[in-house]
């Protein structure tokens, strides 16, 4: 596999920065293959002598998501000050479903705000409609996953798991009526 | 070249106002993060780590002898580092972060800082560069600056950022 010269990866990574973007030197390091660690490297250098971008609404939630150990979603909407039910209202507008799937509207989107859906299945229409509902970047958001921390953590994850067995219940029950919400929330596995 | 965000910080830092500090640091630590763990969900980890150790550091009126940009890189590379072992041992990360000596704080500085790696391109790649990155200007913001297209400055850009990477890789 041809990969780009690291230099010109580097180029194209620190011009994204220069234009106000927020380029992932992930995607930059998937990209230069064997030249990897070098790219990275150059890539932490620069980052340290380069200027920090203004924060932006999803960092600011990512922030306080992280502070207080909960989802940055979550963290979204209630700086925002949206109740989860406007939201899931302005869900099933937007994504033209039928009345009769609000309750399942509602609780995919639970799963989603609290990080037990993979965000790999959710539909981009829903991504789009979610941009506008709340404003940020929300797929970055929803990509978040209870962090395995310390005794403290293992105890949230639990606390974590709880809602997403009886999510796991109401799925089997409803197994043999998927529709169009599994279709736009859950296309993968 | 750090004066202006340094300036920034130290406000921050006394008027306490610690979200909006840490707020600023977000994308960076990512960013830091993602090249030093390549592992997503422990990239996320370490990220957290991070924040939660800033945080509460701030929250105990801790105070510093450098940067608050240095303290947070330090941090980070601290916590990547010792990443593996704190999951592996379930250990808490120590109370002091590990602060470099003086000398080696003014090392450090010497090597990161962008006006030394585009000191000797050429007239119009330095210049761009440093409107771009040392004042923050937008690429439009450049042109306009200097009276020429903005495609010549996105030309000027990339000769300067490939020149600068080879810099960085050499290095």
């Amino acid at each position: 596999m041809l990969h780009k010269a690291v230099e010109e990866l580097f180029a194209e990574y620190a011009a994204a920065l220069a234009r106000g973007e927020r380029p992932r030197a992930r995607e930059y390091l998937d990209r230069a293959g064997a030249e990897a660690d070098e790219l990275a490297t150059m890539i932490e250098r620069f980052l340290q002598a380069a200027p920090r971008p203004v924060a932006t609404a999803e960092e600011s939630a990512l922030l306080a998501g992280w502070l207080q150990r909960e989802p940055p979603l979550l963290a979204l909407r209630v700086q925002l000050g949206l109740k989860r039910a406007s939201v899931v209202d302005s869900l099933l507008g937007a994504l033209r479903l039928e009345p009769r799937s609000r309750d399942r509207l509602a609780d995919a989107y639970h799963e989603l705000e609290t990080g037990q859906l993979d965000p790999a299945g959710v539909d981009t229409s829903v991504w789009t409609a979610l941009t506008e509902i709340l404003k940020a970047n929300v797929r970055e958001l929803a990509a978040w996953r209870p962090p395995q921390l310390e005794a403290k953590a293992a105890y949230r994850r639990s606390e974590v798991r709880a809602p997403l067995e009886a999510g796991a219940t109401i799925r089997q029950q409803r197994e043999s009526e998927r529709d169009e919400v599994d279709r736009l929330f859950r296309s993968v596995g | 070249m750090h004066d202006a965000r340094d300036a920034e910080d130290k406000r921050l830092l006394e008027a306490k106002e610690h979200k909006q500090l840490l707020e600023n640091y977000v994308y960076l630590v990512q960013e830091w993060a993602a090249v030093r763990v390549r592992d997503r969900q422990a990239a996320a980890e370490v990220v957290q780590r991070v924040f939660l150790r800033l945080a509460s550091e701030l929250a105990a009126a801790k105070s510093y002898r450098f940067p608050y940009r240095v303290v947070v890189w330090s941090v980070v590379n601290w916590t990547a580092r010792g990443y593996e072992w704190t999951a592996k041992e379930g250990a808490t990360l120590p109370e002091d972060w590990d602060a470099a000596a003086p000398d080696e704080y003014e090392e450090w500085e010497a090597e990161h800082d962008l006006s030394t790696w585009i000191a000797d391109l050429p007239d119009r790649e330095r210049e761009v560069l440093d409107l771009l990155h040392r004042e923050g200007l937008s690429p439009a913001q450049v042109a306009e600056r200097l009276g020429i297209e903005r495609n010549a400055v996105d030309q000027a850009a990339h000769r300067g950022h490939r020149k600068v990477g080879e810099k960085l890789r050499a290095a």
